[in-house]
């Protein structure tokens, strides 16, 4: 109950902060949301120019580009002391945290929340989701609800268990941020596109070892059935919402192996 | 509570604590003293367990690592100048909300001792503040408050009293000397020796790493022989003070000023010469104090 109420305190003085400064807030939402804009136009009107990408349409790419937005606005307020987490322990702010008997993960989660990236990243991905989920033949019922709940929450829970990843390396390296930019945030920007369309390295990479493959391109594929899905095992369709849980898990597991190792950085 | 035992620590080249053991038992008041750089507060990291000694062995609480264990964590609280215990982004009342949940202290006895402490460091007006919107002095008034609201096994305290009022320091002062709960082992750092002095019981000298002395503070006064005054004034009349085992006198607007080891002569001995030659209209003795000794041991080692 405590880590509970610890969590809800950060969300709340978050939110508190940021209404401290309300035109401060409202133009860092709007760049935020303007800056993502820009690019899907770009792409949006790139795409216009070739009418399909290996048989996905603009909707249906827009449709995948909103998985990815609508998942990394939880992300970026959920794990947002997570981002910048080598910049945490070089401050030694790390320290504090370490010496409170409670466990450390739930000390970082929602605390500094980016609340108007959420807001951004999450309005973008709504107007995407409304834009194309009825034009892509999504027959919506129970099911396909469910699923699409299930996978926005196993792409929260796999962008997560990258952040943490990627955190439990600052254990054993110092320096960790050009990795992290080859790592995540561009296989991130790979992720808007339909993963079929890169070498089979990078699909490899994005299956196997920075699963975004399973954050939107699969569950996108459930819901759509696309013809380039014959290059993959079925099965990764049914079980992406539970690969989050598995790479949370995992990650969770090497989060607490590497804790062990840590030492403060100083005085 | 605690033993530690040939502990070494280097910063890349430079070695910060030169195989360092001591013992401290539960209860005991523990002054670190030393000069910038002499490993203070390395110390108390490693001890804090936030720091990975690079040899030796360390045990607290029972415990070998500490970090490992929630339940020696919650025995032990650290404050320090550069690491603040609060939330940082939430008020001060939520911090001491979130210190008596982690800490399981009884709500009623918490909110009790809260009560007391509020009034004690003057932080009233502060419950309702950010962290980051007080100021330095301010905000090491609510870490102590922290500390003492979870009255731990442990109290590691260094360098807070940094950016205090003196007015306010004097009244927290007071309270921690007054604050001797018998199971509560107090180590205690600080550059204020007159602090340290009133506080503690023991001090252990540190210097580039090394512990050059660990005693009490008579023990210290007396291994290092400082020197004790004698403030009189005769009217002008200076007695020849040759034959007494005197190192030093200073005549200064009509006062003479007779320094002088405790070992070597008594003052009633001085005294007494002095008034077998002439008359004394007023005296002061003035002892030496910690402050003074620590200054000569430091220019001597240097």
């Amino acid at each position: 109950m405590g880590e509970l109420r610890t969590m809800m305190q950060m969300l709340k003085m978050s939110f508190l902060t940021r209404l401290e400064y309300r035109v401060d807030t409202l133009v860092a939402t709007t760049a935020v949301f303007v800056r993502e804009s820009m690019n899907i136009i770009v792409i949006y009107l790139a795409l216009l120019k070739f009418d399909k990408i290996n048989d996905w349409n603009v909707d249906e790419m827009l449709f995948l580009f909103s998985i990815l937005f609508v998942t990394y606005a939880f992300v970026v307020s959920i794990f947002a002391d997570l981002r910048h987490f080598s910049d945490m322990i070089r401050g030694g702010r790390f320290d504090r945290l370490v010496i409170r008997p409670r466990g450390l993960l739930i000390q970082l989660i929602l605390n500094n929340a980016d609340l108007m990236a959420s807001a951004g990243h999450g309005t973008l991905g709504i107007i995407l989701f409304i834009v194309s989920a009825g034009r892509v033949g999504i027959v919506w019922n129970a099911t396909t609800i469910m699923y699409y709940v299930g996978a926005i929450i196993g792409g929260i829970l796999i962008q997560g268990g990258m952040f943490i990843f990627f955190s439990s390396l600052c254990f054993y390296f110092v320096e960790l941020e050009s990795v992290r930019e080859i790592l995540y945030w561009n296989m991130r920007k790979f992720a808007g596109y339909p993963i079929s369309i890169y070498s089979k390295l990078i699909q490899g990479l994005m299956i196997y070892v920075v699963p975004f493959a399973f954050v939107n391109y699969f569950p996108a594929q459930y819901l759509l059935r696309k013809p380039d899905m014959a290059n993959y095992n079925e099965l990764y369709m049914y079980i992406a919402p539970l690969v989050g849980v598995v790479v949370y898990a995992l990650a969770y597991v090497f989060w607490r192996i590497s804790v062990k190792r840590y030492t403060s950085t100083g005085n | 509570m605690i033993v530690i035992k040939d502990i070494c620590k280097n910063y890349g080249e430079k070695k910060v604590l030169n195989n360092v053991s001591f013992h401290i038992s539960k209860g005991e008041r523990v002054g670190i003293i030393g000069l910038n750089g002499a490993g203070k507060t390395t110390l108390l990291n490693i001890l804090s367990g936030i720091l990975q000694p690079d040899s030796g062995f360390k045990r607290v609480s029972n415990t070998e690592n500490i970090l490992e264990k929630d339940d020696v964590k919650r025995d032990i609280v650290y404050v320090s100048g550069t690491k603040s215990s609060l939330w940082e982004d939430l008020r001060v009342r939520a911090s001491y909300e979130n210190c008596i949940s982690m800490y399981h202290v009884d709500k009623d006895i918490a909110k009790k001792r809260l009560e007391e402490l509020t009034e004690a460091f003057e932080i009233d007006h502060l419950l309702n503040s950010i962290p980051r919107d007080i100021s330095l002095g301010e905000r090491m008034r609510c870490e102590l408050v922290y500390a003492f609201l979870i009255s731990p096994k442990l109290l590691l305290l260094d360098e807070t009293m940094i950016g205090i009022d003196v007015s306010i320091k004097h009244k927290i002062m007071k309270w921690l000397e007054n604050y001797k709960i018998e199971d509560t082992t107090l180590i205690y750092t600080s550059h204020n020796l007159q602090e340290v002095e009133k506080i503690c019981d023991r001090i252990i000298l540190l210097d580039k790493g090394n512990i050059i002395f660990d005693g009490s503070v008579e023990e210290l006064l007396e291994k290092y022989e400082p020197l004790y005054t004698l403030s009189v004034n005769t009217k002008g009349v200076y007695p020849d003070m040759e034959d007494l085992p005197i190192e030093k006198i200073n005549i200064e607007n009509g006062i003479m000023e007779i320094f002088y080891h405790k070992q070597k002569i008594e003052t009633k001995q001085i005294v007494s010469h002095i008034l077998s030659k002439c008359e004394i209209y007023d005296m002061r003795q003035i002892e030496p104090n910690l402050t003074d000794t620590i200054k000569k041991i430091y220019r001597e080692e240097l």
